[in-house]
């Protein structure tokens, strides 16, 4: 079975500072794979681990896939192989016209779901057949929660979202080794609001998963030193769909002034001295 | 000179950090303590990520990584808090490896993966500390047998270890040092636990040795060469002492400075008045001096040629400068770190225990001065 | 008011009526798609959309249920489906390119969804039929017959404000997002849905006023609800290669209602193990409140229910009062909680974030700390 498994790397989101103005600082911010994604990644190689299998990372992005650690991270994380791709040049494709400074300090003009969906479509159809795509929830940035949905779509394919378990639609457990090449389709939960929908799935198709499907494992130290042995496929992307929005300004909300009246002191004080100053909320 | 770690090095160092900010750890660690507790479902994950093969060459299925990548990990668990010091075994195969009959290695490897305490060598005696020379167990061969008596003192890990490897005179010709693999559940052993004051993760005991039987297959390394090997191994565990050390004094320091910008008296952040910027400055002296000097030594190591007074200098320099910046720690967060339940008095405790243990000031001082004058001649 | 042509797409009846009223707020030229039978698109009109298009529903037979995996954990005894009879078997996403055609021929500007995953899902794929993106809008206004919209982002640290270029642009509006307070209850009619069969063309206007529930007066900030929109029985085709529903089991959530509670304790990882949440529990029951957590406590641990996450990824509150215990502070969750009127944090660590959010702040050990504060507020 061929998984492809989209992540996207984005600032770490702990090391982004907000200045007085409320614009955000990001020099201190290295890139990172969104951790949604790793629950991504570890669905992949669970699968495939299952039925037999390889799951080949995918994503998307400019200067910041470069960096060999990162790559490193993500093959450490169960991936067999890395396809990245990034776009002939950053100028060319301008998106997402700036009309605030607090903009400028991104290395990496943002591109929208549709933009990012059309552009992982594209590098699928170079990487031949594969028979599922999973996606994270949402990326760590945006989170808008659509790449996955908005893929399905330009590639024909079904595309579901809010899927906590995946499993290979077989009779029986004993058939699934044997079943590693036949799989042609899955049987998937679907967490809703208020239902949870169990639905088979023909295959490819596209799925996101949620952020509770799996605990992404830590990579081991074998994995990590394995990792710069795996390859790494750059794809260049041709061009590049209009974007869809403008953005206007991405700025911290004011925070909300608050009294910061810390009291310590041993439980009993601590206690009757909180109830002096917040009476009226506690009563 | 490039001072810095390699791609996969920096994996290696965030996934542990990874590691020990996915669970509360330190709720684990006070209660290990409290209870005289070897953390073993900790070591456990740890070896789980590869902890225990970093330093296990890779014919023997091992990462074959060396100390500067050691230390690099050692360093991150340390400034979670972790306890390194139950670590010691694990990266010390090197040792096993080279003296070990294959039925020793096969033993002491069987446990790899496991978390668990495996062994530790064990040389003190009531009237044998700094003076191992002055050892009064014996070993006498009778009817093919080998029977083993004497008293050891202060030897870590041995309520729960498996094996010990037990330093003992020949009976019958007192200049000759060997020493014997010795199974933990033999009969004739006689374990007492000791309280201690610090480094209380790891069981410290009295080991009564009473004719206890053993076998010419129980030999560990060359009959007669006991004391050189028991000595010539000290330096690896001198290191990693100073490595424990300055990561523990990396946690104290950095709770330090962060309680330092946030706590205010008279008006303003406590980091702002000269005595504390004071010490505050010289925790961060004797922390980058621990940090290069550690890492140095490391690399020596790797390229073959680590020297016995390097080693020396970590441990007498590391437990004292890494004392000193946790007690300057302890001062700046003063009510809150002497009362309560803060994990900086663990950490004082554990390094004022460090100053003797595993060799004391003044022995690393001589070692030092020899090796240093040594070079002049 | 502009005329601006705005399309609402609804699956349920509470969030019809929510979307359609709030669009009203913007345009007064609101239309509707609605699926999941004559509820939901009574719900349209009744708040004054002009047309509302009434998806007839495709019952593919059950498909044998013995092909299941294991069963969700969370999920009581298998029992009906869904809310509505008429999703049990086709997902309203399978519509998803004949309904993008639809509003393609219609020229809808604006597409709203609900901030649902399946509303999520629908609202994506059209978008990439329409050739433009799916936003979230935790807010929006429409300037110069632009929309502009705003969103969370990096995890809850700040707000991205964009403006929709798009001809055709497509958006998912969460609840209480466009500002309507809906009436107190919207049951579907229960006999109208056992009929899943298409209804007459023509709008009935005295059968109408009858299927319409009470409003409660003083909640209502919209216009009087007119019932002169049309409903319109409308086919969509199904995608090829649709997905198959094999079964629908309702969730046993619990149901609780955060964002309605007036005070709310939040627990987080100063709690060492599950049985220590009865500390919390029981100074909850003191005030009145309703016990939350942050994500690792619902997540990793598994301790509490997903539906009591409050966070960047989960719910948002605005209670009176919210206490978090043993919470560190992390903008992840404290965005969560932050328009909270009061905020009360106990923490071991003095160093914690969430003091410098927080209006009173007991530095202090919870299992210390917690038995002392309930009893001492009996």
């Amino acid at each position: 079975m061929k998984i492809i498994a989209c992540c996207k790397a984005a600032p770490e989101e702990q090391d982004i500072v907000v200045r007085d103005d409320g614009s955000l600082d990001f020099s201190r911010a290295d890139y990172k794979f969104g951790s949604y994604d790793l629950n991504a990644i570890e669905a992949a190689r669970v699968l495939a681990d299952q039925v037999g299998g390889e799951v080949i990372g995918l994503s998307v992005g400019s200067s910041e896939l470069a960096n060999s650690k990162l790559r490193k991270d993500a093959l450490s994380r169960g991936l067999d192989e890395l396809v990245v791709v990034t776009r002939s040049s950053v100028g060319e494709d301008a998106n997402d016209s700036v009309s605030d400074l607090s903009m400028s300090d991104l290395s990496v003009s943002n591109l929208d779901s549709y933009q990012t969906a059309k552009l992982l479509a594209d590098a699928l159809e170079q990487m031949g057949d594969y028979d599922l795509v999973l996606c994270g929830a949402g990326s760590s940035d945006f989170y808008a929660q659509q790449v996955g949905n908005q893929l399905g779509a330009l590639l024909g394919i079904t595309s579901l979202s809010a899927i906590n378990s995946i499993k290979p639609d077989v009779e029986s457990d004993a058939e699934i080794s044997e079943a590693a090449t036949n799989i042609d389709s899955v049987i998937v939960q679907r967490l809703l609001e208020q239902e949870v929908q169990c639905v088979r799935v023909k295959l490819p198709a596209v799925l996101s998963v949620t952020s509770g499907i799996n605990v992404p494992r830590i990579a081991g130290m074998k994995d990590i030193l394995a990792a710069g042995k795996k390859p790494v496929k750059e794809l260049v992307a041709l061009g590049t769909p209009e974007t869809s929005t403008q953005t206007i300004s991405v700025k911290a909300p004011p925070a909300a002034s608050r009294k910061q009246e810390i009291i310590q002191g041993d439980a009993n004080e601590s206690v009757a001295r909180l109830l002096e100053l917040a009476s009226s909320v506690l009563r | 000179m490039d001072f810095k770690l390699s791609d996969e090095q920096e994996l290696l160092v965030e996934n542990v950090r990874e590691l020990m900010l996915r669970e509360n750890w330190e709720a684990y660690f006070a209660e290990c303590d409290a209870t005289h507790s070897y953390p073993e479902r900790w070591v456990k994950e740890l070896c789980e990520l590869g902890f225990d093969q970093i330093m296990l060459p890779e014919d023997r299925g091992g990462l074959g990584l060396g100390v500067v990548t050691l230390l690099a990990v050692y360093e991150e668990l340390g400034r979670h808090g972790a306890p390194t010091y139950v670590l010691y075994q694990l990266p010390g195969y090197e040792t096993i490896l080279r003296e070990g009959t294959e039925d020793q290695i096969n033993k002491v490897m069987s446990y790899l993966g496991t978390g668990k305490q495996i062994w530790n060598s064990a040389c003190t005696e009531p009237g044998a500390g700094s003076d191992v020379g002055g050892l009064q167990t014996t070993y006498q061969r009778k009817d093919g047998k080998i029977y083993l008596n004497g008293h050891k003192t202060f030897i870590t890990s041995s309520a729960h270890v498996p094996y010990l490897v037990i330093m003992a005179r020949n009976a019958d010709d007192p200049d000759v040092f060997t020493e014997w693999f010795v199974d933990m559940s033999l009969p004739g052993i006689k374990k007492e636990p000791l309280e201690k004051l610090g480094l209380r993760m790891d069981s410290c005991c009295d080991i009564y040795l009473d004719n206890v039987e053993l076998s010419e297959a129980d030999m560990f390394g060359i009959e007669g060469n006991g004391f050189k090997r028991g000595i010539g191994d000290f330096d690896f565990e001198r290191f990693l002492v100073g490595a424990c050390d300055y990561g523990t004094a990396l946690c104290a320091f950095e709770d330090a400075a962060r309680y330092a910008n946030v706590r205010e008296q008279f008006g303003k952040t406590i980091g702002r008045f000269q005595l504390n910027q004071l010490k505050f400055c010289e925790m961060a002296i004797k922390i980058n001096a621990m940090k290069n000097m550690l890492y140095e030594t490391a690399w020596s190591y790797d390229n073959g040629n680590m020297t016995s007074a390097q080693a020396a200098m970590c441990k007498y320099y590391c437990a004292n400068a890494a004392f000193e910046v946790v007690d300057d720690a302890m001062q700046v967060m003063a009510g809150v770190a002497v009362a309560g339940e803060h994990r900086i008095q663990r950490i004082w405790r554990d390094l004022r225990v460090d100053r003797v243990s595993g060799g004391t000031d003044e022995m690393m001082i001589l070692t030092v001065a020899k090796g240093i004058l040594r070079s002049f001649k | 008011m502009s005329n601006y042509s705005i399309w609402v797409v609804a699956h349920e009846a509470d969030a019809a009526a929510e979307l359609v009223s709030g669009a009203l707020c913007l345009s007064s030229n609101v239309n509707a798609v609605t699926f999941g039978g004559e509820a939901v698109a009574k719900a349209a009109q009744a708040q004054g959309a002009l047309t509302v298009l009434s998806v007839n529903a495709i019952d593919t037979p059950a498909t044998d249920v013995s092909a299941m995996g294991t069963p969700a954990t969370d999920v009581s005894a298998v029992g009906t489906s869904g809310p509505d009879n008429t999703l049990k078997n086709c997902l309203p996403e399978n519509h998803s390119k004949a309904l993008a055609k639809l509003l393609q021929e219609r020229n809808s500007k604006l597409t709203i969804f609900s901030a649902t995953a399946t509303g999520r899902l629908m609202a994506g794929m059209v978008a990439s039929h329409l050739g433009t993106s799916a936003y979230n809008a935790a807010s929006i206004t429409i300037n110069d017959d632009t929309p502009v919209i705003t969103s969370m982002v990096y995890g809850g640290c700040a707000i991205a404000t964009r403006r929709l270029l798009s001809s055709q642009a497509v958006i998912t509006v969460g609840a209480g997002v466009l500002g309507a307070v809906l009436p107190e209850s919207q049951e579907p009619q229960a006999s109208a849905l056992s009929a899943a069969l298409p209804e007459s063309q023509e709008p009935q206007a005295s059968a109408l006023s009858s299927a319409l529930p009470e409003a409660a007066e003083s909640e209502l900030a919209l216009s009087e609800p007119q019932a002169s929109g049309s409903i319109e029985q409308i086919d969509l085709s199904v995608n090829d290669n649709a997905a198959v529903v094999l079964e629908v089991k309702p969730r046993k959530t619990e149901s609780v209602n955060l964002a309605a509670a007036k005070r709310v304790i939040g627990v987080g990882r100063g709690f060492a193990a599950k049985e220590d949440l009865e500390l919390a529990f029981n100074l909850a029951s003191k005030l009145d409140a309703e016990l939350a957590c942050s994500r690792p406590i619902t997540e990793s641990e598994n301790w509490m229910a997903r539906e009591r996450y409050i966070g960047v990824s989960g719910v948002v509150v605005k209670p009176e009062l919210y206490i978090a215990l043993g919470i560190s502070g992390q903008i992840q969750h404290m965005v969560g909680v932050n328009q909270a009127k009061t905020i009360i944090a106990i923490n071991k660590d003095k160093n914690a974030p969430v003091f410098k959010q927080a209006d009173y702040g007991i530095v202090g050990d919870i299992y210390e700390v917690l038995p002392v504060l309930t009893s001492a507020l009996s």
